[in-house]
């Protein structure tokens, strides 16, 4: 079966690399960009099943880069990493259309939970 | 280039100076404590004579005014009374002369020359005609020769010639005379009527004269309301008193004092002769007379008034007490608004250092805020390298790699390294905002605040660049309240400049006593109406709820307490520049 | 006082990265001590079970890093405005968890017995803060170690009732308050609350609206 595809989003390269790693040992096909700019072409040229998106990356505003992706395939499935939880994330991240939020530092399992269910949201 | 400091028009300007004389002392320079007590002393004492002024000036022009008017309206009373009370001894007198010329009339007419020429006769007469006019001293008739022909009365002046006096010669001429006052023979002044009776069966005349006492008419003269050191007499023309006088002189003495024109009724004329108090001298002719009737007063209007107001002592006391009373609410006055104004003054006080710590506050909540979201980073990422270390353990197949623990081991260590670096700079901040005035170097200082705004200008891809003199000398000032006055004006410049903006932030020495930093950006520039205004407290040019307009205000009243200045240039569509100067010595050193 | 309640913030603030800190070098040891073992190793392979071991520390530390990072960005956000609905709560699990390192120092625990379902309350809530502190300290100053500070809060009679007691020996000569009575009467009306005395414990009274 072919794994799932993540495309991880985020400017901090030690991180975004490590996690990608242990997505990887996890079974996930993930690839990592680490600026703004990168992401639309990587989510055009890959067409990830799942983009894990960091809100808060240096010359972009998170929700645009969401926004784009949804609106370039709106069956892409957006997970956004936020540093705080707040009420203003959840309506933010709710509105753009992301599928859940999740807060730094992750629980690795909690992700990969995530992941599935918004591969399984997905494929309805 | 708009050049703006703290708003200076020109008008700005004087009203500063209007009320700062007539208000407010101004502290005399920033560190000078303005709630200090000599101010507002000082504010009392201006406050006091500033309502004395403006309440006793109106109360002494109508009082002035009031006194004059009161003045001139009791002088006109007066005068009037005075010139009725003449007028009426006047016409008394008059009417008194009249009536006795025309009784001689009478009889002259009635009786006829031979009639009177008996001696019995004009003795009958005289006896009925002294019945009725009591003051009657002797009765005659002259002939046209001027020889007194009979004579009632208690002389002798039968067979008297009087063809070469006045008297007789004016009667004849004119029918009738009356005469100045003259002696008796008993020293007692009298004065004469003369009619003329007409004999034209002779084709000459006869002269009937009655000698007149002067009591009636000093009875009459006596009825002129005066004081006691008023005077009232009867002169002739030539000025000799024709009754007796209080003041003046005696009867038959002249009086000295000019006789001014008289008219025909009465009138008042203000004399004043050398070496004695100004008096009016009031005058009126008597009809059928050569006579003048004349007062002279000296208890004037305003001497009247002036008594009238010192006799009351009760009202003197009162008007004392008043005074006093007015002067002390005065005093009450002044020290109530001056509370008032200190109260105020205090409020204003409090308000605005509750506002600088509230503002305060939210900027200490903003910077630990910030470093809760540094932190995370390299929190999150310890937690993924630890995560893959064991993953590699649990999961792979392979033994996990010595070389590749290493790795993930080093990386562990340098986002701990991150986090102190963070923590360190928090640490730093939080025991900073107990230190007052410390040395301090101002690049440092800077870098601090840069260092805390990198996140959200990398975040918007802003150029942030610094200029900091190397040999900048090290300043003694505050450096917590330094950093807050730099991130707000760098926050500002980060709100202002777009995305992709650049900032320059740089330092220099101005001269031997001043630093400068300059905070420069090319974002939307300050127009030229709102320039003026930026450090005015809750002036705000950003949208309802998302800044207070505090910030500024704040940072200025920090800097100028800190014995520097702010000042911005700006140009709309160019971006602006803030300046920051600082003394290198703090004030007072 | 507005300066005791800068150095309240500042011993707050204090007290965090001193907590943070101690997780730090709790990691920093333990990736040494993994780093130390690689290189003395005589093998290639790393020593699965000794390893998870360490490495299950330094996530316990993560978590703890994490969790009262979280409390301070909560603290944080209470100076943005000068009035909000709060939960009286949420404020008091942040500030004993934000004092945490300051009582244990002197060996002195908390206990929270906090009720749920609580209104919420319009209040200025870094004032709040500062006089819960105030009453914490005064208690952590007079308490011998070993001692407990407890929170209790509850509702009632249309108020939030902040219960703050202590068990232990009390110490003679503490540590001087960071605030005296008064001032701690002040901030009390200031916040538009009523403090009194239940015996030994001090009872915070506030209104749903202040």
């Amino acid at each position: 079966m072919a794994r799932a595809k993540v495309l991880l989003v985020d400017d901090e390269v030690e991180f975004a690399s490590t996690l990608s790693e242990r997505l990887n040992i996890r079974g996930y096909d993930t690839k990592a960009v680490y600026s703004a700019d990168a992401v639309l072409n990587k989510v055009r040229s890959d067409i990830p099943d799942v983009v894990i998106l960091d809100l808060k990356m240096p010359g972009a505003n998170g929700l645009d880069i969401l926004k784009a992706i949804k609106q370039f395939n709106p069956s892409i499935e957006v997970i956004l990493l936020t540093g705080h939880g707040s009420e203003q994330c959840t309506a933010e991240s709710e509105s753009g259309g992301a599928f859940d939020y999740m807060m730094k530092p992750v629980e690795i399992d909690s992700l990969t939970e995530k992941i599935e269910m918004a591969l399984g949201k997905k494929q309805k | 280039m708009l050049k703006a400091d703290r708003p200076r028009g020109m008008i700005d300007r004087l009203r500063r100076k209007v009320v700062s004389w007539s208000i407010m002392p101004a502290p005399t320079g920033p560190t000078e404590d303005v709630l200090s007590k000599d101010r507002y002393k000082s504010l009392r004492v201006r406050i006091f004579f500033l309502i004395c002024t403006l309440a006793g000036i109106p109360i002494v022009v109508i009082t002035v005014i009031s006194y004059g008017w009161l003045q001139s309206a009791l002088k006109e009373d007066f005068d009037n009374q005075l010139k009725g009370s003449v007028e009426s001894t006047r016409q008394s007198i008059e009417f008194f002369i009249e009536e006795r010329i025309s009784a001689l009339r009478f009889l002259a007419s009635d009786n006829s020359f031979g009639q009177l020429s008996d001696k019995k006769y004009l003795n009958e007469i005289f006896v009925n005609f002294k019945r009725e006019f009591g003051e009657l001293v002797d009765l005659g008739m002259i002939n046209s020769e001027g020889v007194q022909l009979t004579y009632s009365g208690p002389y002798d002046l039968r067979g008297k010639n009087y063809t070469n006096q006045y008297w007789f010669n004016a009667a004849a001429a004119r029918g009738v005379y009356v005469s100045d006052v003259f002696m008796g023979y008993r020293k007692i002044p009298h004065f004469a009527i003369a009619v003329k009776k007409e004999l034209p069966e002779k084709g000459t005349f006869c002269i009937l004269r009655a000698t007149i006492d002067m009591a009636t008419l000093n009875r009459y003269i006596s009825t002129v309301n005066l004081k006691s050191k008023d005077d009232a007499f009867i002169i002739n023309q030539d000025g000799i008193l024709q009754t007796t006088s209080r003041f003046h002189g005696n009867i038959l003495e002249k009086i000295n004092i000019e006789i001014p024109p008289t008219k025909g009724t009465v009138s008042l004329n203000e004399i004043r002769q050398a070496g004695r108090a100004p008096f009016i001298f009031g005058l009126t002719t008597i009809k059928n007379s050569p006579w003048i009737i004349a007062v002279t007063v000296n208890s004037t209007a305003q001497t009247k008034l002036f008594d009238l107001l010192t006799s009351d002592m009760d009202a003197i006391y009162l008007a004392l007490v008043l005074l006093v009373l007015g002067i002390i609410a005065n005093m009450k006055i002044a020290a109530t608004v001056v509370n008032w104004i200190r109260d105020a003054e205090q409020e204003r006080e409090e308000a605005i250092v509750q506002t600088h710590h509230t503002g305060r506050l939210a900027s200490i909540g903003r910077l630990a805020a910030g470093v809760a979201h540094e932190i995370n980073n390299p929190l999150a990422i310890i937690n993924e390298k630890a995560g893959l270390m064991k993953d590699l353990m649990l999961m792979s197949n392979e033994p996990p790699d010595k070389e590749k623990f290493l790795g993930l081991i080093k990386a562990i260590s340098d986002s701990v390294n991150r986090c102190r670096t963070i923590t360190h700079r928090l640490l730093g901040f939080a025991r900073r905002m107990d230190v007052q005035h410390e040395e301090i170097d101002l690049n440092d200082t800077i870098g601090e605040v840069i260092e805390f705004l990198d996140k959200e200008v990398l975040y918007r891809n802003i150029k942030l660049e610094t200029h900091l003199q190397e040999d900048l000398p090290r300043i003694i000032s505050d450096k917590g309240q330094l950093q807050q006055v730099f991130l707000n004006i760098i926050n500002n410049a980060i709100d202002a400049v777009p995305d992709g903006g650049v900032i320059a932030v740089s330092t220099e020495v101005k001269d031997r006593e001043r630093v400068r930093v300059s905070i420069m950006d090319n974002g939307q520039g300050i127009p030229k109406d709102t320039i003026k205004n930026i450090f005015e407290p809750f002036y705000t040019t950003k949208g309802k709820g998302k800044g207070t307009g505090l910030g500024l205000s704040i940072s200025y009243g920090i800097i100028q307490r800190l014995g520097g200045d702010i000042s911005v240039e700006s140009e709309v569509g160019e971006g602006s520049t803030f300046y920051v100067e600082l003394p290198i010595r703090a004030v007072g050193q | 006082m507005k300066d005791l309640c800068l150095s309240f913030i500042n011993r707050i603030l204090s007290s965090y990265v001193h907590e943070v800190r101690n997780y730090l070098a709790i990691i920093k040891e333990t990736n040494g001590l993994m780093k130390d073992i690689i290189q003395i190793g005589k093998s290639r392979a790393v020593e699965a079970k000794q390893f998870l071991g360490f490495i299950g520390c330094v996530e316990d530390q993560i978590e703890r890093a994490a969790a009262i990072t979280d409390y301070l960005h909560r603290f944080a956000h209470r100076m943005d405005c000068e009035r909000a609905a709060v939960s009286i709560n949420e404020l008091i699990e942040e500030l004993i968890a934000l004092m945490t390192r300051l009582a244990y120092r002197r060996r002195i625990a908390f206990e929270k017995e906090l009720r749920g379902g609580l209104p919420l309350t319009v209040i200025n809530p870094i004032l709040f803060h500062y006089l819960l502190f105030c009453i914490i300290d005064s208690r952590l100053s007079r308490l011998d170690r070993n001692g407990i500070v407890r929170i209790a809060t509850s509702f009632s009679e249309g108020r939030l009732r902040i219960n703050v007691s202590s068990k232990g020996d009390v110490v003679q000569d503490g540590a001087a308050d960071l605030c005296r009575d008064e001032e701690i009467n002040g901030l009390a009306v200031d916040l538009g609350a009523e403090i009194s005395k239940d015996g030994n414990d001090l009872v915070i009274k506030v209104p749903v609206t202040a």
